[in-house]
């Protein structure tokens, strides 16, 4: 993993944190965690409830300090950059949208992000333009955002954070109340900003969306890192992710119980499941040298 | 069932009668804003009506609406009548509905204050005057239903989104409503976390014949909990049967911008490629339906849908 010609946008290097005073060490906390994410990557951070994820994202745009490790973005610690710094490498979309969202209208919310960062008022315009039309918000740009759903609550949370183009995108829960629309959108602009050369963090309880998504995952349990590796190594391990109270993603469980009668066991997503399963059956049921219907 | 509309003194009934909303105007001067038109359905003590729809479309209003906040705190114009074993939500105070209907928002935050888990499980059975030792006896038995007894004397700005919901959850269990009303419950969940919230619910069907309505965007959640299920577009009703009925109406779903079950999905995508005749929601009965459909020979497209699974 690290081995790449280019220097990782983040390195978390051996880091340790817990919360309070409390000493028991045992809970919310992360413990020697060591990462890093390159250009391109699109890795989700996947374990219980309670295993650090959201501690870790956290470090990564420098709102938590290590108490010991440290973070390096670009090569420089978290400790030595004030966060508005930061936040224009490292864009965070919270879970809650009402965390970060305040002005009077969405195209107001969605432009402050670069006025305050002092880019001037086309550039501005020319910013908001560009991540409205992305998530498709141009009808409600005018809106008050707390009078939208929370569906199209959390686009605009994440197009505030797409419009100071950082370089790091931190997504906490990306789908979690989302409708089918909208789980498209967000898929999109990931994938869109990962080919742009950035890299995406995201946070998901959802398999079958980071089975869909990423192109990496880390699975954190008890605040450690037990799991990193490609998603199609990591996803169809049945014994790992069970291990680790998670589950197979629905179509992956079920091409591992359809594989003694043939299928591919390591199917991640609807596609790749559909292609290896039509195979099989035209195999068994048409004469050989037909094509499907 | 009884017809709908006729009153009933069971607390645990629900009746919604063509209940119709419309939120104040935005500013004045402007037009009302419609948030639901026509909602009409029953639910019985043991029984769940699930609700499923997309941001937007009038989830969160009818849930508020079966507790009262809808219309006695937003304000607004309401047609048609919510009643809870008799009592109307838009009559009947508030704070003598939370003794029958307990209600648990997507956002644990917005029901949490920070202080330590027992003081937020405690906080409900205290307003309704429950004796202490009582109280006691409820924080300990919900704490462990929902897997955090280990974290009572925790505070609980201090947990992860995920325990911070079952903590929620705790809280409205141990209001020992009548009526509990879920509005994605399980959003912020991890597996494990909504397994144990399904366990939950079913445990609370069954021994407690509680009243349910759970709304929601996880098909699976709801395939898996509901007697009924009503699908709700731009505030009305437009489908509504068994969680089995409901869903086979894929591209219907797909339309609203909902999606249907993932292995259903799975099922039209097949069909459309091999001109089969798949029609699953659950692994064990996709299993048996494709590995069937190996088997056969010659290719059979008649009888592969989960009926032909005794």
């Amino acid at each position: 993993m690290s081995g790449t010609h280019r220097v990782p946008i983040v390195q978390v290097q051996s880091v340790s944190y817990h919360y309070g005073s409390t000493g028991d060490g045992a809970g919310r906390a992360i413990s020697d965690v060591t990462l890093e994410i390159g250009h391109g990557e699109l890795i989700a951070l996947v374990g219980q409830n309670g295993s650090g994820k959201s501690t870790l994202a956290r470090h990564v745009n420098g709102l938590l300090k290590p108490c010991s490790g440290r973070v390096l973005v670009h090569g420089v610690d978290t400790r030595e950059v004030p966060i508005h710094r930061l936040a224009r490498y490292v864009g965070y979309a919270f879970q809650n949208p009402d965390d970060q969202l305040f002005a009077a209208t969405v195209v107001e919310d969605i432009s402050f992000g670069p006025r305050n960062v002092g880019h001037d008022p086309a550039e501005v315009e020319r910013r908001a333009g560009m991540v409205i039309e992305q998530l498709g918000l141009g009808g409600v740009a005018g809106h008050h955002p707390f009078l939208l759903n929370r569906s199209t609550r959390r686009l605009v949370a994440l197009a505030g954070v797409l419009a100071l183009t950082p370089d790091v995108l931190v997504l906490d829960e990306p789908t979690d109340g989302l409708d089918a629309w909208a789980v498209d959108r967000v898929q999109a602009v990931v994938r869109h900003h990962v080919a742009d050369g950035g890299a995406v963090l995201l946070i998901s309880h959802d398999m079958g969306f980071v089975a869909a998504t990423a192109n990496r995952v880390v699975i954190l349990r008890g605040g450690r890192v037990v799991a990193d590796g490609p998603t199609r190594t990591v996803m169809t391990d049945l014994s790992l992710l069970t291990a680790n109270n998670l589950a197979l993603p629905p179509v992956t469980r079920l091409a591992q119980a359809l594989a003694p009668r043939g299928m591919r066991p390591d199917v991640l997503n609807p596609e790749e499941f559909c292609d290896a399963y039509a195979a099989l059956w035209r195999a068994r049921h048409l004469l050989p040298g037909t094509s499907g219907p | 069932m009884k017809p709908e509309g006729q009153a009933s003194n069971a607390p645990g009934t629900v009746i919604v009668r063509d209940l119709a909303f419309h939120y104040p105007p935005l500013r004045p001067g402007l037009a009302p804003v419609q948030a639901l038109d026509g909602i009409s359905f029953r639910a019985e003590p043991g029984q769940t009506v699930g609700i499923y729809g997309s941001g937007g479309s009038g989830k969160s209003t009818l849930c508020l609406a079966l507790n009262g906040i809808v219309p006695q705190t937003t304000g607004g114009i309401v047609r048609g009548e919510v009643t809870i074993g008799g009592w109307s939500t838009r009559t009947r105070p508030i704070a003598q509905l939370s003794s029958r209907v307990a209600v648990v928002f997507q956002n644990p935050d917005t029901s949490l204050i920070g202080r330590s888990v027992e003081d937020e499980v405690a906080f409900g059975p205290e307003n309704l005057g429950v004796p202490p030792a009582e109280i006691e006896r409820r924080i300990e038995t919900t704490l462990d239903r929902v897997g955090m007894g280990a974290y009572r004397w925790q505070r609980s700005s201090e947990l992860s989104g995920g325990e911070k919901q079952r903590v929620v959850v705790a809280a409205a269990l141990a209001m020992e409503p009548a009526v509990l009303v879920l509005d994605e419950p399980t959003a912020a969940l991890d597996p494990h976390g909504t397994t144990a919230v399904v366990d939950v619910l079913r445990a609370l069907i069954a021994e407690k014949r509680t009243t349910i309505i759970l709304a929601a965007q996880d098909p699976d959640l709801l395939a898996a909990l509901s007697d009924e299920l009503l699908i709700l577009d731009a505030g009305r009703v437009v489908r509504r049967g068994t969680p089995q009925e409901v869903f086979m109406h894929g591209s219907e779903l797909r339309k609203i911008g909902l999606t249907a079950p993932p292995l259903l999905d799975l099922a039209e995508r097949l069909n459309a490629m091999l001109g089969t005749d798949f029609g699953f929601l659950e692994h064990a009965v996709a299993l048996q339906s494709l590995t069937d459909a190996l088997e056969r020979r010659p290719p059979a497209l008649r009888d592969s849908v989960p009926s032909s699974v005794t």
